[in-house]
């Protein structure tokens, strides 16, 4: 297991012991479920049961939250941006501050971050090639596991890369700053690092082909399916059930 | 007589906007033996390696390998199975979390069992002197480690023949004779594209020069190495400790 990518992987959980195999699908299906949701009590609820799976994982909190705080900046202006509206059209024209649109603003965000915290015990809590391949055998496009595969393992190494651009800019009495000259610097180095990225996976591919690689994920792993597991899924389906059900009465 | 088992006839190749490329190579190497190219930067061994391993189509000419061409259909996975390379980078040629997965990926994507991958991994890793090192992370390892996990990815598919590009370069005086040992140890078919000429002398049963694309000579490795104005001719230079081994030893190395 890699120490960085599958930090979580050798943990002891209900869910680390789910087979990925059927966790997967659990997840998923309960993440569709939270996208669809419309009122606010039941978005509410599935964010509480987003916590209790990230507690029950047992997944450092502090690793969640680093990670979480770029989803949080990312919704903020939700709050700005949805509530203020421009009437076209209209004979006064001009911007208007709908507080009701607050409430969108805050489902949205709930509901953003249920499914993100779900995100950490889906895919924490086994070892990441592990879990792609079970993606691969649920039918997810061969060319998205690809995708996910390579970029989530060669960051690490691409920042290792640009952390050594960095060594090198300054060993040459570079001096980072806020003005045209920094700019111009590290636009360079961003794409000399695309660059040398693009020519590298070039030459991995290569490696990988002359192995016999042909776009299939083979992993030394055999599902090893117990009855809980089966109850486990049945119980996300029934959280799922509850939640969908739940949330078209509350509208009502 | 040995049986061929690479055949080149008459092989082109030419990189986009470039002058480098292979011109109208020919060159058989026999079942068995492990043959040095050597040739200054831009000489084409690199490319050649690639157009034997089918990464890199030619423009022209032939290459047979076991016996069958690689304009087969369908040719080039079937040879592939039966051949490795082993990449002058080895960063570009281990890509999985650990070591042991990186070895068994070559043996599951050519078709074997779990339980047989899972020995050839453990074997290979045996064999460059790695037990113990199934879980460690690629890319926390030395660079001589590195090159000696590139080896075990290959020699876990139980290759005929292996292809080495530059296998010494950037390697410490004890990883470089480590590899060479490694090298030295294996039965197979192998080709060595390299700058490096002690490990030439000690391992190659013979040489293919290379210059502009093309073979210039073949020979004994000695026949070729202590051949000081051909090495010049070809933009080589002869390492000045080479006529004193010659000269100490005769002809043996």
């Amino acid at each position: 297991m890699h120490p960085e990518i599958d930090r979580y992987a050798g943990l002891k959980s209900p869910i680390h012991s789910w087979d990925c195999g059927l966790k997967l699908p659990g997840f998923l299906l309960l993440m569709l479920v939270i996208a669809t949701l419309d009122g606010l009590g039941t978005t509410a609820v599935s964010l509480g049961l987003a916590i209790y799976f990230l507690a029950l994982s047992r997944i450092s909190i502090g690793f969640v939250f680093s990670r979480l705080k770029w989803v949080l900046l990312f919704m903020v202006p939700l709050f700005v941006l949805l509530p203020l509206q421009y009437n076209f059209g209209t004979a006064d024209g001009g911007w208007t501050w709908k507080s009701e649109n607050l409430v969108l603003a805050f489902k949205i965000t709930l509901r953003a971050l249920a499914i993100t915290l779900l995100i950490f015990p889906m895919l924490g809590t086994a070892p990441f090639h592990r879990s792609m391949k079970s993606l691969q055998d649920l039918g997810v496009p061969k060319v998205l596991i690809q995708t996910f595969l390579f970029t989530y393992r060669y960051l690490f190494v691409y920042l290792d890369q640009l952390r050594k651009m960095r060594i090198a800019m300054r060993s040459r009495g570079f001096q980072p700053g806020f003005n045209r000259n920094s700019f111009k610097v590290y636009g360079n180095m961003v794409g000399m690092l695309l660059f040398t990225s693009f020519e590298q996976t070039e030459r991995l591919l290569n490696a990988m082909k002359s192995r016999g690689y042909d776009g299939n994920i083979r992993i030394l792993y055999q599902p090893e399916r117990d009855p809980l597991d089966w109850v486990k899924l049945m119980g996300m389906l029934m959280l799922a059930t509850i939640l969908f059900v739940g949330d078209h009465l509350w509208l009502k | 007589m040995a049986e061929i088992t690479v055949r080149i006839s008459s092989l082109s190749y030419h990189y986009p906007e470039s002058t480098h490329g292979i011109e109208a190579m020919s060159l058989e190497i026999p079942q068995g033996e492990t043959w040095g190219l050597i040739g200054p930067n831009g000489a084409g061994k690199s490319t050649l390696l690639l157009l034997l391993d089918g990464l890199l189509k030619p423009a022209s000419g032939e290459i047979e390998i076991f016996g069958q061409s690689m304009r087969a259909n369908g040719s080039v996975d079937a040879i592939r199975k039966r051949m490795g390379i082993v990449f002058q980078n080895a960063d570009d040629q281990v890509f999985c979390p650990t070591v042991f997965d990186d070895v068994v990926f070559g043996p599951l994507n050519h078709g074997f069992t779990s339980d047989e991958a899972h020995d050839l991994a453990h074997e290979a890793l045996s064999k460059v002197g790695l037990d113990g090192y199934e879980d460690r992370v690629p890319q926390h390892l030395s660079g001589g480690e590195k090159r000696r996990v590139a080896i075990a990815t290959v020699l876990a598919m139980r290759p005929e023949l292996i292809l080495y590009d530059e296998p010494t370069t950037g390697l410490d005086p004890n990883g470089r004779e480590e590899l060479i040992d490694i090298l030295g140890q294996t039965r197979c078919t192998q080709i060595i594209a390299t700058h490096d000429f002690e490990m030439v002398l000690n391992v190659c049963d013979r040489v293919a020069l290379m210059s502009q694309g093309r073979c210039v000579q073949t020979g004994s490795a000695e026949e070729i190495l202590f051949n000081k104005a051909l090495l010049e001719e070809n933009d080589l230079v002869q390492p000045p400790w080479l006529p004193y081994l010659k000269s100490i030893n005769g002809t043996e190395s």
